[in-house]
């Protein structure tokens, strides 16, 4: 069993088989080898680390993408545009919540989450207008009228369609 | 909780998830609209690694010359590149239109303004016009499409088509016209593969073809344990037979076979994109040039033979002890591997050909010309439309012609391309006056612009001239657009025009018996289509209204394409039909898209 401790000091104690699917501690506890020792995580809060260890228990013992086939695996990633059934359902939160899960995704070296992440955010934005877009990602328009101007003319050919 | 800010490498990931499409731009404009939200999320879809797979997806084939100094000019930033494609995409649509919109010399000269800037690089997207959704009308049942229908749907996929042939073309006889100073044994395979560029079907696909042929050829010696290593089988001769009669192995566990009986003399199995195919049971010339191109990519010396009976391939290898052989590809199931001092004379006398004869490797010009005899010769063998499709055979001749015109100079080859160029009605000046004429002697080089210059007068002509109805002074009960039902003859036809008397000339009017009619050569003829694309011209007294079963209606532009030039949609009411005018011909009768309607609504009573 592996102790973790969240940024508002919550401790979960996870199967070593579960929380591995988490490259950062499974190469943590390679480093540090076996330990009753809790592992500090200071980006993750509790809420979203109950969800991340949900995710990891669903996925128990499906095999890893290895660290050397970064090519092969960025590869198959492209092709499966789609996201399960389960993880569909999963990652139907709020938004808040699914950028948290994004962030400690990547954080802890999960790509199966985060990729099921980047998906759903990259559904939602399919269709919106660059004000949309910003609103969602919570980013304000800091362009120049001059370079506001030079981008509209850059992307003629994509308006009015 | 507040949404917190997501970081670079995240924003790149998201973007990275969407899906590379071919035909809509959704995805596309994801990437657009995050360009124009703020400095940070515009530098993340500015990423030049988000826009490859969108860029390949979309455009699959280029100019190579010009995606080369696309990419030194860009830095090999495929966002640039891709914004590039889209004004070149841009710029050829607009021009499409125009083509549509207006017959005339301008026309002719839109054509060959598209293709003299763009060439290739204009094909993706006239591909796409030439396959956009057809109105409800024509639409098989059942295939729902959600893209919209443009507006002149139907001539702009005619035009579309039209165009990306005389790109084509264009570049096969600029292929063919470098043979002339330079024939290699390297150039075999794109000359060859050009043949299939007068069926508006592009080389570089050809040639990927045969590239993905090899690389499954080289799983198949890894599988059945054949040397693969160059070095290894070029040095011993028995090594290098089983390397060249695994590759006839190889091409018949595929599926390529030796055609027998019919399938011989079939059409189709002569030019590369469909003997690749569809037509792999193929004739000797093009087993021994898939034979020769993979040969050649696995490290052999392979070169074809313009052997007298059938054409085979020689093999040789740079290592002296090691002779050269013959492979015979066609008769690989019985014997691949021929040797020079046995079987070869046994051949010749079975052919009844003197054994003295001297064999030498076939340049690519000799395979082009052979090829050609082949195309012509099974022509002639079958009656028109008996072998192929009418616009297959047509194509067919046409690239057999323009070889011969190409290689031997003949004035009478050059005559036959001028009587088949009306069916590739954009090919004059891309083709012929621009890739053609400067490839031959002076004298022909003068009949062609002679010949050339006649059409565009005449198109021109055509052009302006307007067939109002005021203007008559014998009534044409009928109009352009109309669907009848010859009275005789019983086949099914499409009005195109009319003349307000019979306007052919006087043998004609005595073959057909016109004087014989009731109202004779005094009324009304019509210039028309039938339903399997032929012309026809029909007195008004054997014009009998009808209308189109689905079935009919479906198969319209697939047995007819020239109706796509013509007509943009149907209406039929209670077994009258007419259809819609396209713009050329609207402006040629400026009455009948009216008169047409009120006599379908009479129709309705």
């Amino acid at each position: 069993m592996v102790h973790l401790v969240t940024s508002d000091n919550v401790e979960f104690v996870v199967d070593k088989e579960v929380v591995e699917r988490s490259v950062l501690i499974k190469n943590m506890l390679e480093d540090v080898g076996e330990t009753d020792q809790s592992i500090p995580l200071a980006n993750v809060s509790s809420a979203v680390l109950r969800k991340v260890i949900e995710y990891c228990e669903h996925h128990r013992g499906e095999p890893l993408p290895s660290a050397d086939a970064d090519q092969n695996q960025d590869e198959t990633r492209k092709r499966t545009t789609d996201i399960s059934e389960w993880d569909q359902k999963f990652i139907t939160v709020d938004q808040e919540m699914l950028f948290e899960i994004i962030l400690a995704a990547n954080y802890l070296d999960i790509k199966s989450l985060l990729d099921v992440g980047c998906k759903t955010v990259a559904n939602m934005i399919k269709g919106k207008t660059p004000d949309e877009i910003r609103r969602l990602f919570n980013i304000v328009n800091d362009f120049t009228p001059e370079e506001e101007a030079q981008i509209k003319k850059e992307n003629e050919w994509a308006e009015d369609r | 909780m507040t949404i917190r800010e997501l970081p670079f490498d995240l924003y790149v990931q998201i973007l990275e998830q969407l899906t590379p499409l071919t035909d809509s731009d959704e995805s596309i404009i994801v990437l657009i609209s995050c360009l124009k939200t703020s400095t940070f999320l515009r530098a993340a879809a500015s990423v030049s690694r988000l826009w490859e797979p969108h860029y390949r997806a979309r455009y699959t084939i280029c100019d190579p010359a010009k995606e080369q100094s696309r990419k030194r000019s860009t830095g090999g930033d495929w966002r640039l590149m891709y914004f590039e494609r889209r004004r070149i995409d841009l710029e050829t649509l607009e021009i499409l239109l125009k083509i549509v919109m207006e017959r005339g010399d301008g026309r002719l000269e839109r054509a060959r303004e598209v293709n003299t800037k763009f060439s290739f690089d204009a094909w993706n997207v006239l591909e796409n016009a030439a396959n956009c959704p057809l109105p409800d009308t024509f639409r098989e049942p059942g295939v729902p499409d959600r893209r919209p229908v443009p507006p002149h749907a139907v001539p702009l996929r005619f035009w579309a088509q039209m165009l990306l042939g005389a790109i084509a073309r264009s570049d096969a006889v600029c292929t063919w016209g470098k043979l002339i100073s330079n024939d290699t044994p390297q150039s075999l395979e794109l000359s060859f593969a050009c043949m299939s560029s007068f069926f508006v079907y592009p080389p570089m696909k050809v040639l990927s073809q045969l590239e993905e042929l090899a690389t499954l050829c080289k799983i198949y010696f890894i599988e059945h344990q054949i040397p693969l290593d160059t070095d290894e089988f070029t040095s011993d001769a028995g090594k290098l037979r089983l390397v060249c009669s695994s590759i006839c192995d190889f091409l018949w566990s595929c599926g390529f076979e030796a055609a027998d009986g019919e399938r011989f003399h079939m059409l189709q199995n002569r030019f590369p994109h469909l003997f690749l195919t569809t037509h792999q049971a193929t004739i000797p010339i093009s087993l021994v040039y898939i034979f020769v191109c993979i040969a050649r990519k696995m490290g052999v010396t392979a070169a074809p033979i313009d052997f007298p009976s059938r054409v085979l391939a020689v093999v040789s290898s740079p290592h002296p002890d090691v002779s050269e052989f013959f492979v015979d590809v066609f008769g690989s199931r019985t014997q691949a591997i021929l040797t020079l001092h046995d079987d070869i004379p046994r051949f010749l006398i079975q052919a009844g050909i003197p054994t003295n004869i001297i064999l030498s490797r076939a340049s690519s010009t000799s395979m082009l010309l052979r090829a050609s005899r082949n195309v012509l010769a099974s022509v002639s063998n079958f009656p028109v439309g008996a072998a192929a499709p009418e616009v297959e055979l047509h194509a067919a001749i046409y690239a057999s012609l323009m070889i011969n015109v190409i290689f031997m100079d003949d004035r009478g080859y050059l005559l036959n391309i001028m009587r088949h160029i009306d069916r590739f009605l954009l090919d004059l000046l891309p083709v012929l006056v621009d890739s053609l004429t400067p490839l031959l002697n002076p004298h022909l080089q003068e009949q062609l612009t002679m010949h050339c210059k006649a059409i565009m007068e005449e198109e021109q002509e055509a052009a302006t001239t307007s067939h109002p109805r005021s203007a008559l002074t014998r009534e044409v009960k009928f109009f352009v657009g109309m669907v009848f039902k010859h009275a005789a003859h019983g086949y099914v036809g499409y009005v195109y025009g009319w003349d307000p008397s019979c306007a052919a000339d006087e043998d004609w009017i005595r073959e057909m018996d016109v004087d014989f009619l009731s109202r004779g050569r005094h009324q009304p003829f019509y210039h028309a289509l039938d339903q399997s694309g032929s012309l026809r011209y029909v007195a008004e007294d054997n014009i009998r209204a009808t209308s189109l079963e689905p079935a009919d209606v479906h198969r319209i532009f697939t047995d007819a394409p020239r109706a796509g030039m013509y007509f943009e949609d149907l209406t039929q009411v209670n077994g009258r039909a007419r259809f819609l005018l396209s713009p050329e011909l609207n402006a040629s009768y400026p009455d009948d898209e009216a008169f047409g309607d009120r006599w379908l609504r009479q129709g309705e009573d």
